[in-house]
């Protein structure tokens, strides 16, 4: 049922006329549903398609279109898993198209210009390619700020895609959000090991729900606290040796966190595999993993998270991962933003702290935020100043009537709405599935989400501690080295792979007459980038290449001639 | 003379016709090179600006344009290394001596090889590093240069203005206290770098440093950051038990007692830290192409002590330790015997002196170089200062050690 698929729906049906038509009728005034198993309801005339990985209770389709009849887009609340589908109610001629909470599924949409309604769970399945001459420039601009796309737009100039709970209602065009997590106190009246023991329980049923009854899985291990912890949590319900774990490095003489990897596939008895990934492998590998994008995702992880895949499906069908909890519990990442705030409160008035808010976030993307203004071209610049700037996208997640009062929630939820759904959860389950892998993301579950918006902000960055509450929760379970270890992430050598081995391969690709980025970027700018030259210690010339560079090549796998491109599962007559 | 707003030239003539304004769009100059005593020029001043702010992209201190233009002043000054001068007078003699004994052709070349030999000196002498004193003083530049500069061609984006000092004796908040939410201040962070002053401090976070780099920056002199934010981030960084310290301060004596105090009650008492300085230690400015700030003062010896104050030699002993030794005798044994006797001698190399892109990328590289220490496990607690930087040149401060702690992006875990 994770089978991606296309559908459309024609302007004016009248109600009790719309059906499931084969794939020759498309354009006669009918629904059409391709790819995927459609299924009809007869006592309520619902039909209901799409993708859908259950998690917990699975639910038959039969069973999703009578909750649908139920609840209408409050099904989303009761539906656990990780889903895009679309529902036609043949007697009202209503089309409703709905994301899971998390957003771990896409789903875009287009209206055409006769005024058709078509949607697909992944945006190349449209009938036409890119028009790379034509992108949707505050798009465009929004993802050299942040390495994704945030939000309802898309590159393409009239492909819109579903916020993580969101259900739109078509012919009329109507956003609903079925679902927004209650804030907990802000207080610290109940102890901290409180809401720890009662995430414990809970950690422990959402990673129990992902694995298969029995047999072996697999875990992309970081050796960082989240995926180790999901590790310790699966080797404590099905022991280690059906567990294999997945560890990347970039070359011996680098850092990298084997030490901590390897510490915890040692510590749970896992069968561990590790991936040298040299800098010639990731770049014979770039297309491949970028065409399986629906929008470009600029960070260097990409293609280590596909060429694992590749390696994992050798030896398992279900991959697990540690993704959610530094958006959810909060993260090292969010330490810039606290330190913006105590800063810019010292200087500046209340009233004004909301711009400078807006703006230290994107900024703490550590991307080409600051860039912008000499990046863009004068033209493309000149097109943005009648779009909403960028701040429009957060505004409603920061200011006095945000759904979240305390600071450090509202962050989190502003990272798991847009990094988590728009980047996180597409990258790794779109380069997942590529891989023919079914991938889980335990802890964006959004039971896990919920658990963690009520938890008090100050139980999340605490003291020393980042994700204090998440530790305290899983303390027992792994060794105290990883608890306590520094704050790292992943270490990708960027800045030194464009110094040295893809420094011919980015100036020729970027700086080129021919390249796609050339209508839209200051290709100065980049050449400086090139080059190394800054001011600034803290110039990251490297992510900014790997950016535009993913950008490049991903324009020209998504172009509509280009031959690679991933053929439409059906082109319309 | 140049018009920094259009860029046409307007000679003497014109600028006096012109009633010192530029003759094509009017604006009027600030200053009269031929009659300034130190020749200053709109453009001059203007260029500063440039170049000390990476050409508008970084905020800056008004002590550091000061020193900025006292380089420019400086530059127009030429400096004749005595190496190459005694050879352009040993050429120059040997080629007049040669021409009387033999041939008058010898004098010519005698002379034309001493004017080579110098002015080859000369060149060589701009890329030398060398500790030059300031040409005008602060006081000046601050009243008739920088004052007159905003007036006529408006306020400087990017100077960051001097600090309110803190009122004498005081010893709470400063300002209003700013309210913040609780989960802003429940974290500690892992490291902070204490500057000498409150300005440099204003000056780090204006460029956004310690959003950048992960750490909170103070001022020693507790002017930075004001509305109470001073004592709220002290109180978060002191719940860190591993905190890591950087002192950044002069090349002085009150600086060099900064790392010292870092233990103190008014700091760190019960943080066992990772503490690191930074500098500036004398050693910089004596090897560097450092400006100091003052002509050395006449040095105040035992006996001139003795024979002012009419003191016993025991007395004059300890007064003059008072006077000249701020420092412990720890810090003082960290120093070289020609760098202690650089300080008493009066001398002073200020932070300042550099640029904000040179502090940062110092700062940044202490930072890397600090925590690859604690990593491997090499810092000592009983070393006088873990980290002292050694400038090399422009923009670089250390040599890479071989392995890559500044050249790797961190991402989220890929889970």
């Amino acid at each position: 049922m994770s089978i991606p698929f296309l559908g459309r729906l024609q302007k004016n049906i009248p109600p009790g006329e719309g059906h499931i038509a084969r794939p020759s009728e498309w354009g006669d005034g009918r629904i059409l549903l391709v790819g995927g198993t459609p299924y009809q309801d007869n006592t309520t005339g619902v039909v209901v398609a799409g993708e859908y990985v259950p998690v917990g209770k699975p639910f038959s389709f039969a069973e999703i279109a009578q909750l649908f009849h139920q609840h209408g887009t409050a099904l989303g609340n009761h539906l656990l898993g990780m889903y895009a589908l679309a529902f036609y109610e043949a007697r009202s001629g209503k089309l409703t198209l709905l994301r899971d909470r998390a957003g771990a599924r896409t789903l875009y949409y287009r209206q055409t210009a006769e005024g058709a309604v078509e949607f697909a769970s992944q945006r190349h399945r449209f009938s036409s390619g890119y028009q790379t001459d034509d992108l949707f420039l505050p798009a465009l601009r929004d993802y050299l700020a942040c390495a994704y796309v945030p939000g309802f737009q898309t590159l393409g100039n009239d492909i819109w895609e579903l916020r993580p709970a969101e259900a739109v209602v078509f012919p009329e065009n109507q956003h609903l959000t079925y679902w927004q997590p209650a804030e907990g106190p802000a207080t610290t009246d109940t102890p901290m090991a409180h809401y720890a023991q009662n995430l414990r329980p809970l950690l422990e049923t959402v990673v129990e729900e992902c694995l298969p009854p029995s047999g072996e899985f697999g875990i992309y291990l970081s050796g960082g606290v989240d995926s180790s912890l999901v590790v310790a949590i699966a080797a404590k319900l099905r022991g280690g040796k059906n567990i294999h774990t997945y560890s990347i490095h970039f070359g011996q003489d680098l850092p990298n966190e084997l030490a901590f990897s390897s510490m915890v596939a040692e510590h749970c008895g896992t069968k561990h595999h590790v991936l040298e990934l040299p800098p010639q492998w990731i770049l014979d590998n770039l297309e491949k993993t970028l065409v399986e994008l629906d929008d470009p995702i600029g960070d260097p992880l990409t293609v280590p998270n596909y060429l694992l895949g590749q390696t994992a499906k050798n030896d398992v069908g279900i991959i697990l991962n540690g993704e959610g909890g530094d958006p959810i519990f909060g993260g090292p990442k969010n330490i810039p933003m606290l330190l913006h705030e105590l800063y810019e409160s010292a200087d500046t008035r209340e009233n004004e702290l909301l711009k400078p808010r807006i703006e230290a976030y994107f900024r703490s993307y550590q991307k080409c935020y600051d860039d912008l203004s000499r990046l863009l071209t004068p033209e493309v610049q000149n097109a943005l100043v009648t779009v909403p700037p960028m701040d429009e996208l957060l505004l409603p997640y920061l200011r006095d009537t945000a759904p979240m009062q305390q600071y450090v929630n509202r962050l989190m939820q502003i990272n798991t709405i847009f990094k988590g759904a728009d980047h996180i959860l597409t990258k790794v389950n779109n380069l997942t599935s590529a891989c023919g892998l079914v991938g889980y993301s335990p802890l964006f579950d959004p039971r896990i989400v919920e658990a963690g918006f009520a938890v008090p902000s100050v139980y999340k960055l605490s003291g020393t501690q980042e994700k204090a509450v998440l530790k305290n929760a899983i303390a027992d379970l792994l060794p105290e080295a990883i608890l306590t270890r520094p704050k790292s992430g992943m270490l990708v050598p960027v800045q030194r792979w464009f110094r040295r081995e893809m420094h011919r391969y980015a100036k020729d690709l970027l700086l080129s007459r021919r390249s796609r980025i050339r209508p839209y970027l200051n290709q100065k700018v980049i050449e400086e980038w090139l080059s190394y030259r800054s001011p600034l210690p803290h110039a990251r010339q490297g992510i900014k290449l790997w950016l535009v560079l993913t950008l490049e090549v991903w324009l020209r796998v998504h172009e509509s001639h280009h031959t690679e491109s991933p053929r439409p599962l059906w082109k319309p007559r | 003379m140049k018009c920094i707003h259009c860029n046409s030239d307007s000679t003497l003539k014109m600028r006096v016709a012109n009633n010192y304004r530029c003759y094509a769009c009017l604006h009027p100059f600030a200053f009269e090179p031929t009659t300034d005593s130190f020749k200053m020029a709109d453009g001059l001043f203007h260029r500063a600006i440039q170049d000390v702010s990476a050409q508008g992209t970084l905020s800056f201190t008004d002590k550091q344009l000061y020193y900025e233009l006292n380089r420019r002043l400086l530059s127009k000054v030429p400096y004749l290394p005595p190496a190459y001068g005694w050879g352009a007078a040993a050429v120059g003699v040997g080629g007049i001596a040669a021409g009387i004994v033999f041939t008058p052709v010898l004098i010519v070349v005698g002379i034309a090889g001493a004017m080579l030999t110098a002015g080859l000196g000369i060149n060589q002498g701009k890329k030398m590093p060398r500790a030059r004193y300031a040409r005008m003083p602060f006081d000046t530049f601050l009243r008739s240069y920088l004052s007159r500069y905003e007036i006529v061609h408006g306020a400087i984006e990017k100077l960051v203005r001097p600090l309110a000092p803190r009122p004498t004796g005081a010893t709470g908040t400063m300002g209003n206290i700013a309210t913040l939410p609780p989960d802003v201040t429940a974290y500690s962070f892992d490291r902070v770098l204490i500057t000498q002053d409150a300005e440099t401090a204003a000056m780090l976070v204006a460029n956004r440093f310690h959003f950048e780099n992960n750490c909170a920056i103070l001022s020693f002199d507790r002017r930075y950051p004001q509305n109470g934010l001073f004592d709220t981030i002290l109180g978060m960084l002191r719940r860190n038990p591993q905190l890591m310290v950087f002192v950044l301060h002069d090349a002085s004596a009150p600086g060099l007692t900064l790392y010292g105090k870092m233990r103190t009650s008014e700091w760190f008492p019960d943080n066992p830290i990772y503490l690191f300085d930074l500098g500036l230690r004398p050693l910089h400015a004596m090897k560097g192409n450092f400006i100091l700030t003052q002509e050395p003062p006449m040095e105040i010896t035992k006996q001139s002590i003795e024979d002012f104050t009419k003191k016993t030699p025991t007395e004059a002993q300890s007064m003059l330790n008072s006077l000249t030794n701020p420092l412990s005798p720890e810090a003082l044994a960290a120093l070289s015997t020609e760098e202690q006797k650089w300080l008493k001698s009066g001398h002073i190399a200020e932070v300042a002196c550099l640029r904000p892109e040179r502090v940062m990328k110092a700062v940044y590289q202490g930072f890397n170089q600090a925590a690859e220490q604690v990593r491997n496990g090499q810092y000592h607690d009983d070393s006088y200062g873990g980290i002292w930087f050694v400038d090399t040149g422009p923009g670089v401060y250390y040599a890479p050690t071989g392995t890559y702690t500044g050249d790797t992006s961190s991402y989220d875990s890929f889970g």
